[in-house]
């Protein structure tokens, strides 16, 4: 609970930084123009500097709650690991791309997600992913002519 | 379940060989795209840049029997995203942009990384004017009229985009002059034509081919053509030219194919020849009358020195002292 | 005018007409049901295939795949919580909760029946009354539309779910996310630190994706993926009491979408915020919004569709885009050699009519398509999640690269799925950083020409009586629960 909390104050404070940062560079592109009209810095100003002022306020609040009322029982942390797994085998899947290809990667990901971490059996978790991407080679490349990156091996798509 | 799993391994297999041979294409002799060739278009769907890009290559298809091309829109920053992304296909024979005067206008701004010798200019097909309209109950009635109503007070004029071809016209106009317009920025001809119609701006510089149909209904009404000469196209050819009433400009928008950077002399060769059998066919013709565009041919370098010679007249009135 | 009706329809009851009609809606079902893959791209890229065809049959079967992916958008906004397009992410919050309580299939009936009647409703009025509704929208200049933007954002105090300051903090995040790359004004290029991508702005559609479904998959995986949804099948057909709570929902939510689509340019997703934001005002079930109203089904769908067809008001009737789509149907009609124009109706009689006779027969075809579909989709629950959420990733992620055929939209998918996960994981709305998104350039460019209009000086919003009606129609809508607070007091005193 205590982490939660905490997270949510660092949320605020990244909004507080982001929203002054953006509504600081608004200057240099010009507030207003010629004539006193709307110029391209108008709106990132003011939107910035409301964004500042409201995540502040909502930093303040969430630092100042004594007693949080219980928003949630905490994550199985097995599950919190899970799901950073999953999100590591994306990034390597998306990383994998300019190699193999986009199906290729995309149709280990299926694989690796459904056999290692869901633990299906093999052969199921080969089949899914195969069956995935053909379906996909079928609707994107052939119906909508997509040209998915082939990447070195040069799978499916365009060179 | 087996059978299935099986036909899939080969239907994938199938195409992984299918996929391979795309890329390469050299060997001897002339060369010849492999595989699918993709038209870029900088612009969003359904707009004249749009219609010109998949005119354009369904005329190439008809042209070059067994050619494929595939038109792609890729729109944004008033074309930035579309040049962008043909740069990045330097050397790649299979894609071709359907350009306009944005690959001049864009780097003249200085807020582009190309210019046009990042490119490979492959032929210009046809020119498109720009006629100033007004609503029908508009009390100017030439180009002259707006100009002297602007010295005494002030004209609203829509815009069409940062670096649009209207914006080098009024720009032209306010140099020539001596006057200064108001002007209200829209995001495309499409934008500006209810602008117009609902009273919002008074003057907008538009293609004939956004136009004409509220100009046969009688709800909007032109001013003057910014061509060289008057159109032969009947329901166009009363109007009078810039030049004629006494507002020495005239400045027109081309419409053409552009390579990417780098392609060697074989691969431009082709795409010249390819592009002479365009005006030939009868969807390139379809499309020039259904749009009211003047056909002009330019080919290879000799597009290349047309641009040049643009690129260098436009350069210093553009250019915005920084 | 019935007159001209029948013979629409004898023009578009054709065989070969009818078959591409269906095939339209199907096509436009499935392309609405992967994500990222708008209408506007389907319509785009099935254009060549249709242009050997007869004018009428081509614009019949384009103009079917683009209400049909209006139907088909719904389905995994309910079942996935993976909005196909911006229009449908209304209906993903309360539609998706629905659907975790087993009523999957009452919430995709209504969506199918909430966008039926919706579309006859604002094809009545199309036919009906196409002229006037077009002259009226002309009079929408850039200080109307800044007023109707303005209206659009007193929506978000609707999505907030008891924080207001977080969910405008999310739609402020929004607006200032969406400033980002080239100012459409002046061509400065903002926050894109040179790079190209980053030009034509954070792609909204691609932020989406990665919110709602990779944020959702990811968040799903830390709970402890909830167990396979087991409806008896009597649970997946809408029951009588669902049904007459839509009724008032669906024909406010129609009519909403109908003015709304008669502008150029506000659009589907405007409305379908818009009659969410109205129908939490109205309804009786207030508190169940964002839990799993129907209403909250029924009225943006409607909405949604009763806009999609109302931007053919200005479309047919002036030959101006009413929207994305429409602009490509207009650029067909030339590619037909039609010249789309306020002389159409007059000219191309046998093909307007046809084309609106097609309207009718294309949603009878996607209701009698829908209709028993919605418990089949529905039963698509019963797969464990561990088995759904791969595919869920790899669609979302193949679909958000078809969208422009480049990498960077998969990247802001991947980066938005975090930050889609961490705004629920602390409880931040996503619907109005989305609203945010999509209205921000809206907002921002009637700003800007405002602004122009009356050289720097903005109160001349105050001098144009319709922006005024619209300003005070927002004003109600703020202020409006502080002044019902009253009346059921004086209610209770009378009775």
């Amino acid at each position: 609970m205590r982490r939660l909390l905490r997270g949510e104050a660092a949320v605020w404070g990244l909004l507080v930084c982001l929203s002054a940062a953006m509504a600081g560079v608004s200057f240099g592109y010009g507030v207003t123009r010629e004539g006193g009209q709307v110029g391209p810095g108008f709106l990132p100003l003011v939107s910035g500097a409301a964004l500042a002022v409201i995540s502040a306020a909502c930093l303040l609040r969430s630092v100042r709650r004594a007693a949080p009322e219980p928003e949630e029982e905490a994550a199985d942390p097995r599950r919190v690991r899970t799901l950073w797994t999953v999100f590591g085998m994306l990034l390597v899947a998306l990383l994998l791309v300019p190699l193999t290809g986009f199906l290729v990667a995309f149709g280990l990901l299926v694989f690796a997600v459904s056999a290692f971490v869901e633990k299906q059996r093999i052969v199921s978790a080969a089949g899914v992913a195969v069956a995935a991407t053909v379906v996909i080679y079928a609707v994107f490349v052939l119906f909508l002519t997509v040209p998915l990156p082939a990447g070195l091996l040069g799978v499916g798509g365009d060179g | 379940m087996r059978a299935a799993l099986a036909a899939a391994v080969l239907l994938l297999g199938v195409t992984a060989c299918g996929g391979t041979n795309a890329g390469a294409g050299s060997g001897g002799g002339a060369w010849k795209p492999r595989g699918d060739v993709r038209m870029i278009v900088p612009f969003a769907a359904g707009g004249g840049s749009d219609l010109a890009g998949r005119s354009i290559a369904a005329a190439l298809e008809k042209a070059q029997p067994g050619l494929k091309v595939t038109v792609e829109n890729r729109d944004g920053g008033s074309g930035a995203v579309g040049y962008s992304a043909l740069l990045g296909k330097k050397g790649n024979g299979n894609y071709l942009l359907a350009t306009e005067n944005a690959i001049l206008s864009l780097p003249i701004s200085g807020q582009v990384s190309f210019t046009r010798k990042d490119f490979t200019p492959v032929a210009k097909l046809a020119e498109d004017g720009g006629i100033l309209v007004v609503k029908k109950d508009s009390p100017f009635k030439t180009c002259t009229d707006v100009v002297n109503a602007a010295k005494s007070g002030r004209v609203s004029v829509g815009m069409s985009g940062a670096y649009g071809v209207d914006n080098v016209i009024f720009t032209l106009i306010e140099q020539k002059t001596g006057v200064t317009f108001q002007r209200v920025p829209f995001e495309s001809g499409g934008e500006l034509v209810p602008a117009v119609l609902g009273g919002q701006v008074q003057v907008a510089l538009l293609n004939p081919g956004e136009v004409i149909g509220q100009f046969r209904s009688g709800d909007l009404r032109g001013l003057c053509v910014t061509t060289d000469e008057r159109y032969t196209y009947p329901e166009l050819a009363s109007l009078g030219t810039a030049k004629e009433q006494g507002i020495d400009v005239s400045y027109v928008q081309f419409r053409g194919i552009l390579g990417a950077g780098g392609l060697d002399e074989r691969e431009k060769a082709y795409w010249v020849q390819a592009a002479k059998g365009i005006t030939r066919t009868a969807e390139f013709q379809k499309w020039l009358k259904d749009n009211y565009l003047q056909q002009s041919e330019l080919y290879g370098d000799d597009f290349a020195a047309y641009l040049e010679q643009l690129d260098t007249a436009l350069a210093p009135l553009l250019k915005k002292p920084s | 005018m019935l007159d001209n009706l029948m013979m629409g329809f004898g023009a578009a009851l054709t065989p070969a007409n009818l078959l591409w009609c269906f095939v339209g809606v199907l096509a436009g079902t499935v392309i609405g049901l992967l994500p990222g893959l708008g209408s506007t791209t389907g319509v785009a890229v099935l254009l060549p295939l249709t242009l050997s065809f007869e004018p009428l049959t081509a614009l019949i079967m384009l103009a079917g795949i683009y209400y049909g992916a209006q139907y088909g958008g719904t389905i995994t906004s309910v079942l996935i919580s993976t909005p196909g397009e911006a229009a449908s992410v209304v209906t993903a919050i309360d539609g998706y909760q629905m659907a975790r309580r087993g009523r999957a299939g009452a919430a995709l009936s209504i969506a199918a029946i909430g966008s039926f009647v919706a579309a006859i409703v604002s094809l009545v009025l199309l036919v009906a009354m196409a002229p006037p509704f077009a002259k009226l929208a002309l009079d929408f200049g850039p200080p109307e539309n800044l007023a109707v933007m303005l209206l659009g954002l007193t929506t978000i105090v609707s999505f907030s779910s008891g924080a207001r300051l977080r969910g405008l903090a999310m739609a402020v995040l929004g607006i200032l996310l969406a400033t980002v790359g080239v100012d459409a004004a002046t061509g400065l290029p903002r926050y894109t630190f040179g790079d190209v991508d980053l030009l034509s702005g954070l792609p909204f559609v691609q932020v989406m994706i990665g919110l709602f479904a990779v944020g959702e998959v990811l968040y799903q995986i830390r709970q402890g993926a909830a167990a396979p949804i087991r409806a008896r099948f009597r649970d997946l057909v809408i029951n009588r009491e669902e049904l007459s709570r839509s009724k008032g929902a669906i024909a406010r939510g129609s009519l909403i979408g109908y003015l709304l689509g008669c502008l150029p340019g506000a659009g589907s997703t405007l409305a379908s915020f818009l009659a969410y934001g109205v129908e939490k005002r109205v309804s009786k079930h207030r508190d169940e919004f964002g839990h799993g109203a129907i209403e909250g089904v029924a009225s943006p769908e409607s909405a949604n569709n009763a806009a999609a067809n109302a931007n053919f008001v200005p479309t047919l009737a002036l030959g101006i885009p009413g929207g994305a789509t429409t602009a490509v149907l207009l650029g067909a009609f030339m590619m037909y050699g039609i010249q789309p124009g306020p002389l159409l109706f007059d000219e191309q009689p046998e093909l307007v009519w046809g084309l609106l006779a097609s309207f009718f027969i294309g949603n009878v075809l996607l209701l009698v398509l829908n209709l028993p579909l919605a418990p089949l989709f529905a039963q698509m629950l019963r797969i464990p999640y561990g088995y759904m959420y791969p595919l869920i990733l790899v669609t979302s992620f193949v679909g958000a690269y078809s969208i422009d055929n480049n990498m960077f939209s998969v990247w802001i998918v991947f980066v938005s799925g975090l930050v889609g996960y961490f705004m629920k994981k602390f409880d931040l709305p996503m619907a109005p950083l989305v609203l945010g998104l999509v209205i921000g350039p809206l907002f921002e460019k009637a700003l800007v020409q405002t602004s122009a209009m009356g050289d720097g000086d903005l109160t001349l919003i105050l001098t144009r009586p319709i922006a005024l009606v619209v300003l005070a129609l927002a004003a109600l809508l703020v202020a409006g629960p502080s002044l019902l607070k009253l009346l059921p007091r004086r209610e209770k005193e009378t009775v």
